[in-house]
């Protein structure tokens, strides 16, 4: 099994919906973000580049890629980061990290993974989103996990959930009748810097 | 070295998607489209574990297609999840009309915000308004003094004295704008209203001419039958972002989607074709279609003629000529003779007819001649757009069905009403309605609401009326005293369900004008500008803090909005404030019966009964939480207006506040004025203002998908998106004042100022500026935005013009960064 | 070639006139920078690492710069006294044994540089435990480790040898080992950085050998510098005619790294694509300072070290600095460079861990140095090198580490 997605950049409108959801389901401390929602334009969030009337925007979500190669499990150098072999999701064991950071050196996605600098800080004072995430851990790298937990419970990756455009589609990519891998079979797409060879489980159908 | 990482301004490596992988070839795209929308298997929406309970309730801010259903995770007490939550019938696959948006999830963060307020609070004495000095008072201190300076405004000045001002910060049905303990509380004491002047260019014009805030398909209906979408100076993948996948559906499916801004939004950028206009132009380039769609003959005329007042015969006076019973006539052309409107076989559409005497003609011969000077040539001058793009308009008008989406974005200024009315028009000349696909209005939505609860409760016995008075002339009311002419002593404000000093216009003047009222109330769940501002803040709760039904729909359903927790503190709904006002003030008789007493009776006398015919009771839907009310192929198939025709032409227009003097003669059609201030340019005749010569850049605080108004721009989650206040101004506008991207500037003009960061956006036209929408005073460097805005309007519609405002952008030299 | 030997005669002070007050006042304020380092890297653990100039788009810093650095220093003593036996050549006039204490001092403090680094430093037991061989981080730690004992048992066979057990062969058999683990150790920490494909700056197959010959340049010139402050500190004697020798090794060190530097610029830049990023940034962009520092001084030194009438001991020394700072400059371009280039630089959610100057987005961050050290990391920086001070300046006071005649 390789449990994988594929985002519709059509559909996709850069609402930051997923990233919200993503924070509070999995309990992000303030100032993290596992999934961000990136704006192809100007220099800041919706703003446009190019010159009115030609001006463009466009949105790119990205989180980590669950990559099938991942640069982060090879660099690790006590197996906290692993891939899940049942699933094929790569994993953060937050009891194991050493706080090297090789990982992050080494993913090419930059700012997918994310080091809490500090004592993680919350926005309320209680344990938000699942009851089943675990605690986030000063010194330690963490990502998006794609939910697993709530996969553990049978159910869909938060991003998924609360997709306003319905741009995300999740499934197993082994499975050549799952509807991932007939959007990837059918649809124009592309992959997150591809050339690295990471060979991620999230497509982009452009 | 790949080419997927393309150079971009020095150092970048952007542009991946030049690099598309494997593609199996367009033609099993229509295929792959039929089902986009497809999501893993979750019945129940969504969980948040075992040890967490859920409940279903729905939000209830105003982003314009609000109330979506949603599922609140509840654990020791505390909200710990806000998720969509999946109708019953709904499909697992797609999920049906479940939807939600990032604003949606950050109620949890609202709700244990550090702005929430806890307990009622009276301002110290001797300390001046808007110091932040406060004293916390009980409820039982804070209700009598209340009760006992408004008895005596009353007592002493008459019914009105006590104004209520509430705008859209909620729509529940006992704690919300329209809340019917409130407005029972209004007639029993003899309030008057300090109306709100928000988007009334389209809610009073759409209400006057289309007797709804809008009319044709939405949803499934819209997706499978629309061939043209015109996105009217809007931008709902910003704004509503949940009901963008029918667009996005609708668009796979093969329409096309039209925008019409003055800015290249996000919205823009999904478009199929993108016409640019001159911002506050838009009444001249409907002007502009209207022709265009009779001169070449794109107009339906069979529709014309069986829908609307097209036919109808107008008298020189401007009145329909009426036959005894009130019917509307018409010139039948068989018979050469004025008849009954319904009985007439062949009704003339053009044409001067003599009838006992007088000239009469018809309602369409008299809009010919009213767009007859909008040539192409003319229009696109004053437009600045191409006169391609006026006949493409006019062309997506006539391909239909064509839904016309008409938001608020080019709706802020003294001329907007005529926008509404304009594209009105050309959608019923287009023949764009009741059927499906077809459609016109905020949104693109079906009707303004399916589901009504009862309010008998807001309609007590021994009602005192009182005025209404505009908000927008509270200033001129406090210098003179008087409104149209009559005494109109304000001692006393109650705030509730809005936050006027963030969002109404001119705020500088507003809150001069509040130096002489005597007692300002506000009630809310945090401490907005406005409450930071009164007297007396009374703490409400939260939306998942108690039982409430929704006024508004949005969607096809009645929801039942369950109580998830506990208020935190001393948090009261606004029924329990209003009640306990009411009963302070003597009036226990009229205040006896208990929240769920009113609750239970609201739903039980409800409207319409559910799609199968069976009622709704509250029995059901505290059982069933959420009950269809209209299947998903609705669309509306007949006219909402008492005369039961479609209104282009209306006879005796009346302004929105009685008692204002409008040109009754223009105001009856769509007709195209510059607006009131933001017209920096000469352009046609049409004199630019002369404040430009000083402010050349126009002003705009566009609505972005971070807040709605100012709910949600302090939670967190949302802040950490976007941190700072700032100006979005074309690169060019930019470099010509100096100012780099990212500097803090200072905007201004002679109302005010306000320091933000200025951020390039290459979408802004040159010569407009835009401070998103939603921010308040505590988060800018300096200054607030809305100090800039004016308070001018057009006497139809009293709308609030926040758009109809020229500034001067320049670098910001001193203050702490 | 005329030797310059005129300024540069052999010191003649006894070598007894070193230490006395003056070593043990060193000691101390070494203890003391060190001490005063421990505190500071308390500080970092218990109030986070957010108290570094590190983010996660930025997020390895001076200690690893420094790590890379130290590593490189390390080589560079081990490699010159080794090689010579190895080949049967002629030495450096003896100082094998303070070049192998420095080297051993330079991987103490190169481990000590991770160490601080780590997120959870009593989690390092883990390494042992959980170790993940594919790893290029454990291979150096393997790696490094193994050097570390190599070296020591390296220096503690000398010293057996000087006092006359163990034989020439056996010495020459570990010294051969303790090469190939040199050369290793640079070549494995090399490939920490340029085994990653995601970062254009570090992945090159030349960064092994390059390593290896900046590891040459700047242990030379480090090796120079010691002996010949201990010279005049009157700790050990040296012939003239080995610091030349030596200073003509360096020159050819510098040289070849010269041009490994450019063959790389070369390789970067020719194509006109992606590379040509990297060559700005050096060149003229944020790291240009860096860039130039280690060009002009590299190649000043090869002018000291390749003109005779240069190589007076001002100059000597001053070449060797110039070597050592160029080779620290090359190892802040590697790191910082290779943060320097963000694969995905479009606008999102900037927070507070993003990136170092997050609060001007993407583009303010990446305008200039995308980053820089704070003061703490400055401090525990030094605390390190006051503790690779105190390890050289004890081993200076306890240890036999002077030249002797036999193992000349």
């Amino acid at each position: 099994m390789r449990m994988g997605m594929v985002i519709d950049l059509h559909r996709c409108i850069g609402c930051h919906t997923c990233s919200v959801a993503c924070k509070e389901s999995n309990n992000i401390p303030s100032g993290v973000w596992w999934n961000r929602v990136l704006t192809d334009g100007g220099s800041h969030i919706d703003a446009a580049s190019g010159e009115w009337p030609n001006a463009s925007i466009s949105f790119l979500p990205v989180s980590c890629q669950h990559c099938d190669n991942p640069a982060c499990v090879k660099v690790c150098p006590v197996g906290a980061t692993y891939k899940d072999a049942e699933t094929g999701i790569v994993r953060q064991d937050y009891d194991k990290c050493i706080g090297c950071r090789m990982c992050m050196a080494a993913c090419p996605y930059n700012g997918v993974r994310s080091f809490n600098w500090e004592e993680p800080k919350y926005s309320v004072e209680f344990a938000v989103g699942d009851d089943d995430v675990p605690t986030h851990q000063k010194h330690v790298v963490e990502k998006c996990t794609f939910c697993y937990q709530r996969q553990a419970r049978g159910e869909e990756p938060a991003c998924m959930v609360m997709c306003p455009p319905r741009a995300r589609y999740f499934g197993d990519l082994d499975d050549p009748e799952s509807e991932v891998s007939r959007l990837v079979r059918e649809r124009e797409h592309t992959q997150l810097l591809s050339e690295e060879g990471t060979k991620p489980s999230v497509y982009y159908l452009v | 070295m790949s080419e997927t990482r393309g150079t971009r301004r020095g150092l970048t490596r952007r542009g991946f998607l030049k690099t598309t992988g494997a593609v199996a070839g367009a033609t099993t795209l229509g295929a792959a489209l039929s089902s986009t929308v497809a999501l893993a298997n979750e019945p129940e929406g969504a969980s948040a574990g075992s040890e967490t309970k859920h409940f279903t309730t729905w939000c209830r801010g105003n982003c314009g297609s609000s109330c979506c259903n949603l599922n609140v995770g509840v654990r020791e007490g505390k909200v710990v999840s806000v998720m969509p939550q999946a109708f019953a019938d709904s499909d697992p696959e797609t999920k049906g009309r479940a939807r939600g948006c990032l604003r949606g999830i950050s109620n949890l963060q609202r709700m244990y915000a550090p702005e929430r307020l806890q307990y009622p609070l009276r301002r110290v004495e001797g300390t001046a308004r808007g110091e932040g000095q406060w004293e916390r008072v009980s409820w039982d201190d804070a209700i009598s003094e209340i009760a006992e300076k408004w008895r005596g405004y009353l007592d002493e000045y008459g019914p009105g004295a006590v104004a209520r001002c509430s705008i859209y910060g909620s729509y529940g049905h006992l704690n919300g704008l329209a809340s019917i303990a409130w407005t029972r509380l209004q007639k029993v004491i003899g309030m008057s209203t300090l109306s709100n002047g928000a988007d009334m260019a389209l809610i009073y014009t759409a209400q006057s001419f289309a007797g709804s805030l809008s009319m044709g398909s939405d949803g499934p209906a819209l997706v499978n039958s629309v061939r043209n979408i015109i996105i009217w100076g809007s931008n709902p993948v910003e704004t509503l972002p949940h009901e963008w996948r029918y667009l996005v559906q609708a668009q796979q499916r093969g329409a096309v989607v039209t925008v019409i801004d003055a800015r290249i939004s996000p919205t823009a950028c999904k478009a199929d074709k993108v016409v640019t206009v001159r911002p506050a132009s838009d009444p001249a380039l409907t002007c502009g279609v209207c022709k265009c769609l009779i001169d070449n003959d794109l107009i339906d005329v069979g529709f014309l003629l069986e829908q609307s007042v097209a036919p109808c015969l107008v008298q020189e006076d401007g009145t329909f000529l009426r036959q005894p019973d009130g019917e509307f006539s018409v010139w039948s052309e068989s018979e050469g003779r004025v008849v009954p409107a319904s009985q007439a076989q062949d009704p003339a559409l053009k044409g001067d007819y003599l009838h006992e005497g007088k000239v009469v003609r018809t309602a369409f011969d008299l809009l010919v001649e009213r767009v007859s000077e909008w040539t192409l040539e003319r229009t696109a001058k004053v437009c600045d757009c191409s006169e391609d793009d006026i006949v493409w308009i006019a062309r997506a008008f006539a391909d239909g069905p064509t839904t016309t989406m008409v938001g608020n974005g080019a709706a802020h200024y003294t001329n907007s009403h005529a926008l509404f009315t304009g594209t009105f028009t050309a959608t019923i000349l287009s023949g764009n309605l009741f059927k499906p696909g077809a459609g016109w209005g905020q949104t693109g939505l079906a009707g303004d609401a399916t589901w009504f609860p009862g309010t008998s409760y807001a309609s007590p016995e021994n009602a005192i009326t009182a005025p209404t008075y505009s908000i927008l002339d509270l200033p001129e009311i406090m210098e003179t005293g008087s409104y149209l002419g009559k005494q109109a002593p304000i001692k006393s404000v109650l705030f509730h369900a809005g936050n006027p000093l963030g969002n109404t216009p001119n705020r500088q003047a507003m809150i001069k004008a509040l130096e002489s009222v005597e007692l300002l109330v506000a009630v809310d769940m945090s401490m907005t500008d406005t409450a930071r501002y009164a007297d007396i803040v009374l703490p409400c709760v939260h939306w998942f803090e108690s039982e409430d039904v929704g006024n508004k729909a949005y969607l096809p359903y009645a929801r039942m909005g369950e109580q998830a927790v506990d208020p935190q503190f001393e948090q009261k709904t606004d029924f329990e404030i209003a009640r306990m006002i009411g009963r302070a003030m003597g009036e226990e008789k009229a205040f006896e019966e208990s929240e769920n007493e009113v609750l239970v009776h609201a739903v039980d006398t409800s409207t319409p009964a559910d799609v199968d015919g069976n009622k709704i009771t509250y029995e059901r839907l505290k059982a069933e939480k959420n009950i269809r009310v209209v299947a998903d192929g609705y669309y509306d198939t007949k006219c909402k207006t008492k005369e039961g025709r479609l209104l282009f032409y209306w006879e005796k227009p009346r302004p929105r506040i009685a008692g204002k003097t409008i040109d009754e003669e223009l105001e009856r059609m769509v007709y195209f004025e510059p607006p009131g201030e933001a017209w920096p340019e000469d352009v046609e005749g049409y004199g630019r203002n002369a404040l430009a010569e000083k402010y050349p850049l126009i002003f705009m605080s566009l609505h972005t998908r971070f807040t709605t108004h100012t709910t949600y721009n302090h939670a967190d989650w949302l802040v950490e998106i976007r941190p700072n206040p700032h100006v979005f101004i074309n690169p060019s506008d930019a470099k010509s004042r100096g100012i780099e991207d990212g500097d803090l500037v200072k905007v201004f003009n002679d109302r005010g100022y306000v320091v933000v960061e200025a951020y390039y956006d290459g979408g802004m036209r040159p010569g407009m500026v835009s401070v998103p929408h939603g921010w308040e005073g505590d988060q800018f460097v300096e200054g607030h935005y809305q100090d800039l805005t004016s308070n001018i309007s057009h006497p139809f519609d009293d709308n609030e013009c926040y758009y109809d405002c020229l500034c001067e952008v320049e670098k910001f030299e001193g203050g702490d960064q | 070639m005329s030797e310059n030997t005129g300024t540069a005669a052999p010191s003649k002070a006894p070598a007894a006139r070193f230490g006395g007050k003056g070593l043990n006042v060193a000691i101390v304020v070494a203890a003391i920078v060190t001490v005063a380092g421990l505190a500071l890297w308390g500080m970092q653990l218990s109030g986070g690492m957010v108290q570094t100039g590190m983010r996660n788009l930025d997020s390895w810093g001076l200690y690893i710069t420094m790590f890379m650095f130290l590593v490189g220093l390390s080589a560079g003593g081990l490699i010159i006294s080794s090689a010579p036996r190895v080949f049967g050549l002629e030495g450096f006039g003896g100082i094998s044994k303070i070049a192998v204490w420095t080297s051993i001092c330079c991987t103490v403090l190169a481990i000590g540089y991770v160490v601080v680094d780590l997120g959870q430093p009593l989690r390092l037991w883990e390494l042992f435990a959980y170790s993940n061989l594919g790893s290029p981080l454990m291979w150096d730690i393997l790696v490094l480790g193994t050097y570390l004992v190599l070296s020591i048992v390296y220096l503690w066979a000398m010293l057996r040898h000087e006092g006359g057990k163990g034989s020439a062969k056996a010495l020459r058999a570990i010294s051969a080992l303790a090469l190939v683990c040199a050369v290793l150790v640079h070549s494995v920490t090399a490939w920490i950085f340029g085994l990653q494909a995601g970062r254009e700056m570090w992945h090159t197959a030349l960064l092994a050998p390059w390593f290896v010959s900046s590891a040459l340049v700047c242990g030379v010139a480090l090796v120079l510098l010691v002996v010949m402050a201990l010279r005049r500190a009157g700790y050990l004697e040296l012939d003239q005619r080995y610091v030349v020798k030596m200073v003509k090794l360096l020159g050819v060190f510098v040289c070849v790294d010269l041009y490994f530097f450019g063959c790389d610029l070369l390789t970067e830049g020719f194509p006109a694509g992606e590379g040509l990023e990297v060559v700005g940034m050096l060149v003229s962009g944020p790291l240009a300072p860096f860039f130039w520092i280690e060009v002009v001084g590299c190649a000043l030194c090869a002018v000291v070290a390749f003109v005779p009438a240069l190589r007076t001991n001002p100059l000597i020394v001053a070449a060797s600095l110039l070597a050592i700072a160029g080779i620290f400059c090359k190892r802040v371009q590697l790191l910082v460079g290779g943060f320097q280039l963000p694969n995905l630089d479009y606008a999102g959610a900037m927070s507070q861990y993003t990136v170092t100057g997050w609060e001007s987005g993407m583009e303010g961050a990446y305008a200039g140095m995308v980053y820089w050290p704070t003061a703490l990391e400055f401090g525990v920086m030094l605390g390190v090198v006051g503790l690779g001070a105190l390890m050289l300046l004890l081993g200076l006071k306890y240890l036999p580490l002077q030249p002797s005649d036999r193992a000349r």
